[in-house]
């Protein structure tokens, strides 16, 4: 019998995109906590967060065979396909619906986790950090756009809506924020 | 006339210009989209990706962790189980046409919803709206006309029937119908390609709803011509289809439309179609002239995707 729990990601994506539930099960195990933390922290919402990471699942499980290894990480992927569902989310529901400001995004409120492992959860934290400095040494204007598209789900369009900006402004913010952004976070790694 | 082709209002962003704006998870769904199949065959834009996986794994961890609710793993897998049993009609679809399973696995739902996508970018909405509904309205009659034909085969082979000929032209009509369906599929894939220059072909006479177009390849090799909403000629016959640079013009085949003026086909020109300046469709009038010189019905000035 095989133990799922020992498989590598990329094995139980490629197990999933057969239809295997067990391998689902497992990714399931390995995912969800983050998964959820990301839903709940973008929605504001724990019921609304817990039917976006129903239907992340449910989008693994469909796209699993549209992964390949030239696209990262399987982990990475899994966080993208979670993210851009959250993201889909929040726009439809802003759409039908004001929910909350996204102003509430532009500054990254890092709170105690205390539901997970405590070692996990420190290094978490030690993780969510690094982030903080890294986005603190950003020039604000560039923060603002990661933050806003980002966490707040907002397209290059409407955030030049709200900024007041030519669109151009706020993709080559975006650029330039995240190629800074990797950099830091790449300069911090070999400290 | 076709120089509408030139009239774009924007410049569309390069791929490797919106690789920031996907991690970011900015980009609207449709565009999303796009990019994802231009990633599969990008290596450049996929390996800009990849450089921002150790950034974008921190801060999608940056957050608040807190543990998901107990019965949310069972309610996921509840889920799951209440999926259709066939969720991908087009992977479904692939599979049934025989001897081309393997290669045409390839096709899956977004590439169906892609076209929509890659032709929003250049302009071209409504038209590939009406060939784009054409498409799938196609292959689904498609698909029934071979379920149809699978059905009374089984029926002959079943009854041992001695009616051989009616067996031989129902295989026969069974191919017809698969080589269609593969040639609408090829269309949506083709249509799906992130590089695919799609040029609309337009009514010379301005006025007929007839319209057409023409996707080619980015090297020009391979191209498939669509056209919806065209009359059927009289005296019943087909369509010619023109290649033509520097006034010559050399024929590229013939295309037949349907009863509901829908017709398609694919074109293998032995140079780059990029070489030639324009693409004509010709009927021929009732008292049939010169080569290329019946009725012009349709047009494209030939643009290639570096002149944009």
């Amino acid at each position: 019998m095989t133990d799922y729990q020992i498989l590598e990601d990329q094995e139980l994506l490629n197990r999933i995109a057969a239809g295997d539930k067990d391998a689902l099960e497992a990714i399931y195990a390995r995912y969800s906590s983050a998964v959820y933390s990301m839903a709940r922290y973008m929605l504001r919402s724990e019921a609304v967060a817990e039917e976006a990471t129903q239907d992340v699942f449910l989008n693994i499980w469909l796209k699993a065979s549209s992964y390949s290894p030239a696209r990262g990480q399987p982990k990475t992927w899994l966080m993208s396909v979670a993210h851009h569902k959250i993201i889909d989310i929040i726009r439809s529901r802003r759409r039908s619906a004001a929910i909350s400001d996204p102003k509430e995004y532009e500054t990254l409120d890092l709170l105690p986790s205390g539901q997970i492992g405590t070692d996990e959860a420190v290094e978490r934290n030690l993780e969510a950090e690094r982030v903080r400095l890294a986005l603190d040494k950003l020039p604000a204007a560039q923060r603002e756009v990661i933050m806003l598209a980002y966490f707040g789900g907002l397209s290059q369009s409407e955030i030049a809506a709200r900024l007041e900006q030519p669109l151009g402004t706020v993709k080559t913010r975006a650029r330039l924020a995240l190629q800074k952004l990797r950099e830091e976070l790449r300069q911090d790694d070999t400290e | 006339m076709t120089l509408n082709n030139r009239e774009m209002p924007d410049r569309p962003d390069r791929p490797e210009e919106l690789v920031e704006a996907y991690v970011l998870g900015s980009l609207e769904e449709d565009e999303r989209e796009a990019f994802e199949a231009h990633l599969d065959s990008c290596d450049r834009c996929a390996g800009v990706l990849r450089s921002y996986e150790e950034a974008l794994d921190l801060l999608s961890q940056s957050v608040p962790q807190v543990a998901p609710p107990p019965g949310l793993e069972d309610r996921v897998m509840d889920a799951v189980d209440d999926l259709p049993p066939v969720f991908n009609p087009a992977r479904e679809l692939s599979k049934s046409v025989s001897g081309e399973a393997g290669a045409s696995s390839r096709f899956t739902l977004s590439s169906f919803a892609m076209p929509l996508a890659a032709t929003l970018v250049i302009g071209l909405l409504s038209a590939s709206l009406i060939l784009n509904v054409a498409t799938t309205s196609r292959l689904n009659t498609l698909e029934q006309e071979r379920q149809a034909a699978d059905a009374r085969i089984a029926e002959l082979e079943q009854g041992y029937s001695e009616n051989s000929a009616g067996l031989v032209q129902l295989v026969t009509e069974g191919r017809q119908t698969d080589s269609a369906l593969k040639q609408v599929m090829e269309t949506s894939y083709l249509m799906a390609r992130p590089y695919t220059q799609p040029l609309l072909l337009e009514p010379t006479d301005g006025r007929s709803d007839s319209e057409g177009i023409l996707l080619v390849t980015s090297d020009g090799s391979k191209a498939i011509l669509m056209l919806a909403n065209m009359d059927q000629p009289q005296p019943p016959q087909d369509y010619r289809v023109w290649l033509s640079r520097n006034g010559q013009n050399w024929p590229a085949g013939e295309i037949s439309v349907d009863s509901s003026g829908w017709g398609t086909m694919a074109l293998h020109p032995p140079e780059s179609l990029y070489g030639y300046d324009w693409m004509n469709l010709t009927v021929d009038k009732p008292a049939p002239g010169q080569t290329g010189s019946g009725e012009m019905v349709l047009q494209t000035r030939i643009i290639s995707p570096g002149a944009q």
